[in-house]
């Protein structure tokens, strides 16, 4: 079977599977697209054999040649072979095959490992750049709220909805010259987070299911990490694209502390966040870059710094935002404060 | 508690510490630049139990702790379990504080091994202070004037070819790292009881059950010395960046100072990003990230564009060449290597 998605006709690309994994479905649901011809990217889950050719060989895993990428690798108690043809010349296909399609962590390591940093290799190549953040709208007007994990992304976001703000993203949003597009994926509910939103949304077993989920992840000290979905699109109101109007960094500290971050500060930080981003795909580009040290794979980092900064208006002004470690309701008002006094 | 005292050439003293359980293989290591006491080291690093000096940091991705100057990471898989501190992390001297252990044999056999792998990346951090650049990759000398240039990725036959040419009359600097500076080189031998095995048994680095087992057992011979003569000082000719295919034969094409600039950092990167690793310094890099996102201004934020300055000037008169060799190493490879580089005399 094969589905096609489109992420406002930016990136598009086209999943073939025997069958789609059901987290993928969710995953991807929003992007959901009718058939395209010429997709950015094909992914190919199920066996294959690698077309190796005259290959170099790194590590003794990597098979590299011009526009060419195998390795085999494995992944707590899953294997995988991923096999990468046509990225830099176009015709970009993805083969992948895991030991175990259909289980938890096999469903999750293809999104998480493959996939979504496909997607944002593939924006970064177009001139475009997934930000590690969270964003609202009102009014055509975007707040941007780039976090690490575990800042309060999605819970600044959520309870903005509820001031009749549109909602863009929790975890990561589009951004090119000045415009933030909507990356509409399942939100990740964990008992830490969207108390509110859990309470509104999830009936009383869902929520048995969240609080034995969180437990497991302590006991298993964050091995066994299961993340609850939730639709945004279901609950929240959601738009396409807004204008970029201000950059709200979000970063953990002991009482809430609002300052001024300085242009080249947060280029910075936005630039490293999206390296750190990049999970796997990240090695994988700097042993491909090593093999061809002129490729544009070797540029891809130089290219989202310009992207960034032609992405970010020069006239946009940017705060830090300290926030408390227990993101509280108060919390919220703070920022709300600090955003409303511009919209 | 034991220590033991290395001084780099003149320009690093390092004191490595620790309780008795880390006592065994502690000197194996940095042999070569094994010294009597030093007062003032600029590197410190202590293996046991320590509690950390964490409070008021900021997180980064779930796992790091930051703070100005101060970093400290925890880590816990099947393969190893650690927590290490490093004071000094973006300047001044350093002082590390490690306890764990890898859960695989070597590991088990040698537990100082593991927090000594964090002393490469600091290592290279605090040369490159300094305006010396600590390269992953090996150099050799026939004449002592003359230093020929090997790097290659993990697997790419750098240390089978360091050991044939040493066979041949070739004199080490380094088997795995060296140090450039302005007009020169500087030895950095590592393991050198590792490389002394292979000179003695091995045709290639390809390591067999055997070989393991009888170099473990060299290892654990607690006073057993390795008469290796390293050349300590030599002027760069070539540099050779080994490639390894799949195809017939060997070749060698020029390559530019831009591209060889390159694959060098990217190099010494990876060695600092190994993907799934136990070892702290398999996190360096994130380290570093980790680092520059809580301080986008600081030293470790610019470490790869100012590596990237240093070097471009480094390399300004020395001829760069990809060396493509094949899958499978033998006698005419090893000879084809030997004919290219005299070609350079």
């Amino acid at each position: 079977m094969e589905q096609y998605y489109s992420l406002h006709d930016i990136v598009t690309f086209k999943i073939v599977a025997g069958s789609l994994p059901r987290r993928l479905k969710l995953e991807y649901a929003n992007f959901e697209s009718i058939r395209i011809e010429n997709t950015d990217f094909t992914v190919y889950l199920g066996n294959f054999s690698p077309s190796k050719k005259d290959c170099q060989v790194l590590d003794n895993i990597y098979f590299v040649d011009r526009d060419y990428f195998y390795t085999e690798g494995s992944y707590k108690t899953g294997k995988w072979h991923l096999e990468l043809t046509g990225f830099e010349q176009g015709n970009f296909n993805v083969r992948l095959s895991t030991n175990i399609v259909g289980s938890i962590f096999s469903d999750m390591f293809i999104c998480a490992y493959v996939i979504d940093p496909l997607i944002k290799y593939v924006l970064n190549r177009k001139g475009y750049c997934a930000v590690h953040a969270s964003a609202v709208s009102r009014n055509g007007s975007a707040f941007l709220f780039p976090a690490q994990s575990g800042a309060g992304k999605t819970t600044t976001a959520a309870y903005f909805t509820r001031e009749g703000f549109d909602f863009l993203g929790d975890d990561f949003v589009i951004l090119h010259k000045g415009r933030i597009f909507s990356y509409l994926t399942p939100l990740n509910i964990f008992a830490y987070n969207l108390n509110q939103v859990i309470n509104d949304n999830f009936n009383t077993m869902d929520r048995v299911v969240i609080k034995m989920k969180n437990a497991l992840y302590k006991a298993t000290s964050g091995y066994i990490k299961i993340f609850s979905k939730l639709n945004p699109a279901d609950v929240f109101r959601t738009t396409e694209s807004a204008e970029l109007k201000v950059v709200y960094f979000l970063m953990p500290g002991e009482s809430f502390k609002v300052s001024d971050m300085p242009r080249v500060e947060m280029l910075k930080r936005l630039a490293v966040n999206w390296d750190m981003e990049l999970s796997l795909l990240n090695h994988y580009l700097l042993e491909y870059a090593y093999a061809f040290p002129s490729s544009n794979v070797a540029d891809t980092w130089n290219t989202c710094n310009t992207i960034l900064e032609e992405g970010i208006p020069k006239d946009i002004k940017c705060f830090r935002v300290e926030v408390p470690r227990k993101y509280t309701r108060e919390t919220f008002v703070e920022i709300k404060k600090l955003v409303t006094g511009v919209s | 508690m034991w220590h033991s005292y290395y001084k780099i050439h003149d320009l690093l003293d390092i004191e490595i510490s620790g309780e008795d359980d880390y006592k065994k293989g502690k000197d194996l290591r940095h042999a070569y630049f094994k010294t009597d006491k030093a007062y003032d080291p600029d590197i410190r690093l202590y293996m046991g139990k320590f509690e950390p000096d964490n409070r008021d940091c900021q997180e980064v991705s779930h796992r790091y702790q930051v703070k100005n100057n101060y970093l400290y990471c925890a880590f816990s898989s099947w393969k190893a379990i650690w927590k290490m501190e490093i004071r000094g992390f973006e300047a001044g001297k350093v002082d590390i504080n490690f306890h764990g252990r890898s859960r695989q044999l070597k590991g088990l056999l040698f537990p100082s091994f593991l927090p000594q792998d964090i002393l490469i990346p600091v290592i290279e951090q605090k040369l490159m202070q300094n305006n010396y650049l600590l390269i992953h990759g090996g150099a050799l000398t026939r004449d002592e004037q003359s230093a020929y240039i090997f790097i290659g990725r993990r697997g790419a036959m750098k240390s089978t070819i360091i050991i044939n040419l040493l066979r041949n009359g070739y004199q080490l600097i380094g088997d795995d790292r060296f140090i450039i500076t302005d007009d020169k080189i500087l030895s950095f031998p590592i393991s050198p009881f590792l490389i002394s095995y292979g000179l003695d048994n091995m045709a290639t680095e390809a390591r067999s059950l055997k070989d393991n087992i009888c170099i473990v057992k060299n290892m654990m011979q607690e006073n057993k010395t390795y008469d290796l003569p390293v050349i300590n000082s030599s002027a760069p000719k070539a540099i050779f960046f080994v490639e390894r295919k799949e195809r017939q034969g060997t070749k060698i094409s020029k390559l530019s100072r831009a591209e060889a600039t390159r694959k060098i950092i990217l190099n010494n990167m990876l060695e600092m990003n190994i993907s799934s690793p136990e070892t702290p310094a398999g996190y360096y890099l994130q380290f570093m990230k980790a680092y520059s996102f809580i301080f986008p201004n600081s030293r470790i934020a610019s470490y790869w564009d100012d590596f990237y300055m240093m070097l471009g000037k480094y390399l300004q008169s020395i001829p760069c060449f990809s060396l493509e060799i094949p899958l499978r190493y033998d006698s005419t490879v090893q000879q084809r290597i030997e004919l290219l580089i005299e070609n350079f005399k």
